[in-house]
């Protein structure tokens, strides 16, 4: 790293007045100290004009915050961001990888033009062509308020956020919940939604709560990537009691060293011995917050002024790439190939793929097991819902597969209120509606998201417009050009990329147009 | 010329070896501490002769412990028991009112002799005879560990003990459980059973625990009697959520003056109302731990003393009777009228067992069968909601159905609880349904299998067998006459009949189907 004076940043986030105080304090004030840290930040927030911003302040970089999942989200609007195209540009992701509110992000940052995408999860956790090449910014603890202030430990065990008690997203949690609560004093913080303001503790207060207390509790999710959570009780002078994954594992996480890792079937008796064995606790929990401090603070995180400096020092055709995220940044020459350095366990994602095998084999009600279970675990995960849906048509059931369109929809409104649907999601709906006989509500469909344009949905339309002259003429606007492989908008979805041709081909089998029942009158 | 010497004593209990840390330091202890606020105690454990330890240490008065419902807990022998007369003998159930428990504790009082008894529940909560003229010894705190230590608050609520997250006895509890989870930081701390030790919040840890929580809750059960911990939450300067019950009021409690009464649906926007305003929250927290340190602690329970100042005063044929137990206890002279008790009876477990055996009476076997399943839904081990349903079913042609209840109670009574004996009743109806099931075998082994056991109803049982096979009425055990009314042995259930004729009627009833 240059020892240079720190680079001044342009830094376009926000605005955050949205979210609640938890959301804001833990992930969005770190943040900004994060960069405070190696470069001179800039704040610009919400409706901006790149070039008078970037002629105003003179950056050496300009960083884009891509927002928060929430449903009072608005879209920030930045404009003339073709301006300026050497100075560098980097985005930050801050989404769950199974999210659809990804989108929003994703084409956010399409539109400012970044350089480099850094995400708050693994590229393996997304495997879409749009983060292949992401950089990951795993958590890190933010030692100005997650450290050891001294309390006195008056909590046996604490379990804080979200997922203790139902069976969603931290599949974890719940069962390790009702054994310990059975047999143990416990002490259960709920989480509150995004924008809520009303939590107990947050920040300092939750610092102090995981310092007061023995034993904290936190998973990765169903995903088993690293979660805040895990850094936080540690690093406030507590023992985690987490799940054992290959990802902590990967950060140096040591069951009985400096964590417990337990399972529902021996939580309570690994729970009860350490508690029994208070200088065994005492040591475990030293350790982790040693390893914590040492290689998981925000002194750890270093990735976005590497890349910038290696940005800088590239030569051409090379490019900056990460191997393990612990390790620093490098540049890899052209055509290197890199090797996995980080674990990519994933089940839901692992499910999610076996789903699409499942699919790909012509094995329907496989695939349609396999994308429940995966909505069973997050019911907005919108791959699994587009799966059946996909499943539902080929088994000629367009009527069973319409409430999974819609449920996209419905969960995508409801986590944010990005109002631009996924391309690939729009056209099945379309598709589903015409199956089932609702020809004005697919082209309703198409022509509400008229401007949205995909090899997929291109062919969709023109298709529909061929076949259906009538709403061609009504629809001029968004008929689309044979052959266009125009696309304004990321799709989140897993399915490999077509060109119009072959989507074409897709669309003539899903929506024969010899099918009386679908040809308007 | 007045003693000025408290009265002594002689206080049998024990031995506790079998309980935990948490029923010792909450239960044991503290009726010690009370009986010393009164009496020179002294303390004699397990196995004793009577005779020999009156005789040692002279008391004034005697006082049975019966023992705790926990896996373990021994038969005390005392022997000896019919010596000194003349001394007054108290007895103290600690109980369930509802447990089949209760038997072997009644026959342990009936042996001792003793002339009052004394539970820590209401005589209505327990429809039994026995039970008719006990005196409800209502829960305390023990002001010496439940106060206020003074600590900060820590904790927005805090539930501790049983029933928070399932659904047993507790009902009031796992529903508003379910409620506050999601909204509420909780600090839950379980209760472990009987027997556990390793309790990290007892006695004093305990009441420091509630005295750092903004919010405690505690119901009074299926129930809805008194429990302690609703009188250790406030007691702790901690601010008591709990179900509106007859029983609180009468207590002095007060929604939204020194406590919170709360619903499942409700529970969530009160304690967040509260929490935000935490004057208000004070001011209830203030005014319950006043409530219960003036009229709820060890010095406001003193039956024992005053039982014993009225037996010494008594003239032939007067009654000392308790109106209402948390008012002085009451010399009712020979032939005056013994006033109605003032004391809430609601209960809803009672009420139903009650109206179960209503319709059993009126022969309504479906609208009682119910009512029975029921009960033994919530709680499994109500030996009398069983017994009614198995009359029911036996009534409906669906005796292995009947056999399992029946099967269950004596079971639990003989294997669980380790007594000698099953209850009678339910052993002569076992027989019964054996005998219906056309397995006289079973039904045989079992009315001679518990050979020195004797109540009207088991008599009559064993005589109507040996009425029907000669073979039988040469055995020992079946040489029944005919009316024998003998008794050993006290029956928790709350059927009608009583003499030797009316239990032949009920039996062939059953036999006949």
């Amino acid at each position: 790293m240059s020892d240079s004076p720190r680079p001044r940043l342009l830094y376009f986030n926000g605005p955050w007045d949205y979210l609640g105080e938890r959301l804001r304090i833990s992930y969005i004030d770190t943040f900004r100290r994060l960069l405070e840290q190696d470069f001179e930040v800039i704040p610009a927030e919400g409706d901006r004009d790149f070039r008078r911003e970037v002629e105003t302040h003179r950056p050496d970089m300009a960083l884009f915050h891509a927002g928060t999942e929430s449903p009072l989200e608005r879209e920030s609007n930045i404009r003339h961001t073709d301006a300026f195209p050497d100075l560098p540009r980097a985005g930050y992701v801050f989404r769950d990888p199974f999210s659809p509110s990804r989108l929003a992000s994703m084409n956010r940052l399409r539109a400012w033009g970044v350089n480099q995408v850094f995400t708050d999860f693994r590229a393996s956790d997304s495997p879409i062509p749009f983060f292949a090449d992401s950089i990951y910014l795993p958590w890190w603890a933010d030692d100005t308020t997650f450290r050891d202030y001294g309390e006195r430990k008056s909590i046996p065990i604490t379990l804080a956020g979200s997922g203790w008690l139902t069976r969603k997203f931290y599949s974890w949690r719940h069962p390790i919940f009702i054994e310990l609560a059975r047999r143990l004093p416990v002490y259960h913080v709920p989480a509150f939604e995004t924008h809520q303001k009303n939590d107990a503790y947050v920040g300092e207060s939750y610092a102090r709560l995981l310092n007061r207390s023995l034993i904290a509790g936190g998973c990765g999710t169903v995903c088993r990537y690293l979660t805040l959570k895990l850094l936080e009780i540690p690093a406030s002078r507590c023992c985690l009691l987490t799940e054992e994954t290959e990802v902590m594992k990967s950060l140096g996480f040591q069951d009985g060293v400096n964590c417990i890792f337990a399972e529902e079937k021996n939580a309570v008796a690994k729970v009860s011995a350490i508690l029994d064995d208070p200088a065994r606790l005492q040591a475990i929990t030293e350790a982790g917050y040693e390893l914590v401090r040492w290689r998981h603070t925000q002194g750890s995180r270093r990735m976005i002024r590497e890349w910038l400096d290696l940005w800088r020092r590239r030569a051409p055709g090379e490019r900056v790439v990460q191997g393990h995220p612990l390790e620093p940044l490098r540049l890899a020459r052209p055509g290197e190939i890199l090797a996995p350095a980080f674990p990519t366990e994933n089940p839901l994602l692992e499910k999610l793929q076996s789903g699409y095998r499942f699919l790909g084999e012509r094995r329907w009600t496989d695939a349609i097991e396999t994308f429940t279970g995966v909505l069973d675990a997050i019911p907005y995960v919108a791959e699994a819902s587009l799966g059946i849906a996909m499943a539902r048509l080929e088994m000629g059931e367009p009527a069973a597969a319409l409430p999974y369109l819609e449920h996209i929809f419905a969960m995508q409104a409801k986590l944010c209120n990005y109002p631009r649907p996924d391309p690939i999601s729009l056209a099945y709906a379309a598709v589903a509606c015409l199956r089932v006989g609702q020809p004005d509500t697919a082209f309703g469909l198409l022509a509400r998201h008229g401007r949205v344009r995909h090899p997929a949905l291109n062919a969709l339309r023109w298709h529909v417009a061929r076949h259906w002259r009538k709403f061609r003429s009504r629809h001029a606007g968004w008929a689309a050009d044979e052959n266009s492989e125009i696309q304004n908008s990321e799709s989140i979805h897993l399915l490999p990329p077509r060109p119009f041709a072959e989507w074409l081909e897709h669309w003539s089998v899903q929506v024969p147009v010899a099918q009386p029942a679908t040809v308007p009158a | 010329m007045v003693s000025l010497a408290r009265p002594r004593l002689l206080y049998f209990n024990g031995p506790w070896n079998y309980l935990g840390a948490r029923i010792l330091n909450s239960y044991i202890d503290p009726f010690r501490r009370l009986l010393e606020q009164d009496f020179d105690i002294v303390s004699v454990e397990g196995d004793r002769d009577f005779r020999v330890e009156v005789e040692t240490h002279r008391p004034d008065v005697v006082m049975f412990h019966t023992g705790s419902e926990a896996p373990g807990e021994p038969e005390v022998d005392i022997s000896n028991t019919d010596a000194f007369p003349e001394i007054p003998r108290l007895g103290y159930m600690f109980r369930d009112p509802f447990s089949p428990s209760r038997m072997p504790t009644m026959n342990r009082l009936k042996a001792w002799r003793v002339d009052q008894v004394f539970t820590d529940f209401r005589p209505t909560d327990s429809a039994a005879p026995y039970f008719r003229d006990t005196m409800y010894l209502p829960w305390w705190i023990d002001d010496t560990v439940f106060r206020d230590y003074g600590e900060a608050k820590e904790f927005a609520v805090t539930l501790t003990g049983s029933g928070w997250r399932s659904k047993c006895i507790y009902v009031w509890r796992s529903e508003v459980c379910l409620e506050l989870l999601p909204k509420v930081p909780i600090f839950h701390a379980p209760s472990l059973g009987n027997r556990q030790n390793g309790h990290d919040y007892v006695g004093e840890s305990y009441s420091r625990l509630l005295n750092r929580s903004q919010f405690s809750a505690g119901c009074g059960t299926v129930n809805r009697y008194l429990t302690m911990k609703l009188l250790e939450i406030p007691a702790s300067r901690c601010c008591l959520i709990a179900e509106e019950i007859e029983v609180l009021k009468a207590a002095g409690f007060r929604d939204g003056e020194n406590c919170i009464f709360a619903t499942k649906e409700n529970v969530v926007d009160k304690v967040r109302t509260l929490l935000s305003d935490p004057r208000r929250l004070q001011a209830i927290t203030d005014a319950g731990h006043r409530l219960v340190h003036d009229r709820h602690t060890q010095r406001n329970r003193r039956q024992f003393a005053e039982w014993f100042a009225l037996w010494k005063r008594r003239q032939p044929g007067d009654r000392i009777v308790q109106v209402n137990p948390l008012e002085p206890l009451q010399l009712i002279p020979a032939g005056a009228t013994v006033p109605a008790n003032t004391f809430p009876a609601e209960n809803p477990l009672t009420e139903k067992l009650v109206r179960g055996y209503e319709s059993l009476a009126a022969a309504r076997w479906a609208d009682a069968l119910p009512k029975f399943e029921e009960i033994v839904g919530i709680i499994p081990c109500v030996a009398e909601a069983r017994l009614g349903a198995a009359l029911c079913l036996l009534r409906l042609n669906r005796v292995p159905e009947a056999i399992a209840h029946l099967g269950y109670n004596v079971n639990l009574m003989v294997r669980h609880f380790g007594y000698r004996w099953p209850d009678p009743i339910d052993l002569a109806f076992l027989a019964v349904c054996h005998f219906r099931a056309k397995d006289a075998r079973t039904g045989v082994q079992l009315l001679a299998s518990f050979e020195t056991l004797r109540h009207p109803a088991l008599n009559a049982m064993r005589w109507i067998v040996a009425k029907s096979s000669p073979a039988l009425a040469a055995r020992p055990v079946f040489q029944v006459s005919e009316g024998d009314n003998s008794s050993n042995v006290e029956s928790i259930h709350v059927l009608p009949q009583t003499t030797f004729p009316e239990w032949v009627g009920a039996l062939m009833a059953g036999i006949r189907g």
